[in-house]
């Protein structure tokens, strides 16, 4: 009974995977874009403000994070290189958590690293699942 | 021909973390309804005054459903037992907060907008796809998913 039930919730659910991945794509990118624009708008204000934090090479390290940003914004939506892309996006995340948000503890309200934390989740589920059928990466690499 | 080869070669390396990434996943929602259901449960009245001012028909009853589905949720997300079939009255809860809520403060968590139900919804429709992987009852009791 149980397993009936299970096999028919799992044969209909499952026809929602690639679209699951799509909207989450959708969603992290719209995320990712205001940060990577006031990067970009403000990169020497960035470079400074990260020197504050004691991240080295400030410089470099804000035209980098600035640009993972940008390139994750356009190769989400797209579904392209969605793996690879992932990877720097999250160690751009983990960066952000462990600098600024870790000492406002969780809450998303007092600027904790709740909302970095959910972003990481959807990265790895990214970079372990890759962009699903409705992507660049299904019409490049996996389409026989 | 040599980008499609590498790219082949890292998705079957990152296929490895499939079941690691929905854990974590499962782990982060049941965290994240702990709080409310548990607010609903300590505050029953209060909650059904609110959800009755929220324009909520049957306030009583969707109180009490809805504080019996985050519970439920919370355990069973944690346990991976039943996971798709708990992810689809809690993408429920997540539409109806955002719409009666959380919409009409725009879409910035800061504003207290739809961003975080717009999240659970996203993950919970990836759980309710793919199911909870490996680390779960789900697997040990219905054989492989996939």
């Amino acid at each position: 009974m149980l397993q009936t039930i299970n096999d028919l919730s799992k044969n209909i659910l499952q026809n929602f995977q690639s679209l699951s991945l799509l909207l989450a794509r959708l969603a992290v990118a719209y995320g990712f874009y205001e940060p990577a624009m006031s990067k970009w708008k403000d990169i020497d204000g960035i470079a400074s403000w990260f020197g504050t934090m004691g991240i080295p090479f400030p410089t470099l390290n804000a035209y980098m994070a600035a640009s993972t940003e940008v390139l994750g914004v356009v190769l989400l939506t797209l579904g392209l290189f969605t793996r690879l892309i992932s990877v720097p996006l999250m160690v751009v995340m983990v960066v952000a958590i462990m600098t600024v948000h870790l000492a406002h503890g969780f809450s998303a309200g007092d600027n904790g690293f709740e909302i970095p934390l959910y972003y990481m989740l959807f990265l790895l589920i990214f970079a372990s699942h890759g962009a699903g059928k409705f992507s660049v990466d299904y019409f490049l690499f996996e389409k026989k | 021909m040599r980008l499609k080869d590498f790219y082949l070669e890292l998705s079957i390396l990152f296929n490895y973390f499939q079941s690691f990434s929905l854990l974590f996943a499962r782990f982060a929602l049941a965290y994240g309804f702990y709080e409310p259901a548990l607010t609903k449960w300590n505050n029953f009245d209060t909650t059904i005054e609110w959800f009755s001012s929220l324009g909520v028909p049957f306030a009583s009853l969707a109180t009490l459903l809805t504080a019996s589905i985050e519970i439920m949720g919370v355990v069973l997300l944690v346990l991976g037992l039943f996971t798709r079939l708990i992810t689809m009255p809690l993408m429920i809860i997540m539409l109806v907060a955002s719409i009666t809520v959380h919409l009409s403060n725009g879409f910035s968590v800061a504003n207290n907008g739809f961003e975080i139900p717009l999240y659970y919804f996203l993950f919970l429709s990836i759980l309710a796809s793919h199911g909870a992987g490996k680390f779960s009852l789900d697997f040990l009791i219905f054989g492989r998913e996939r």
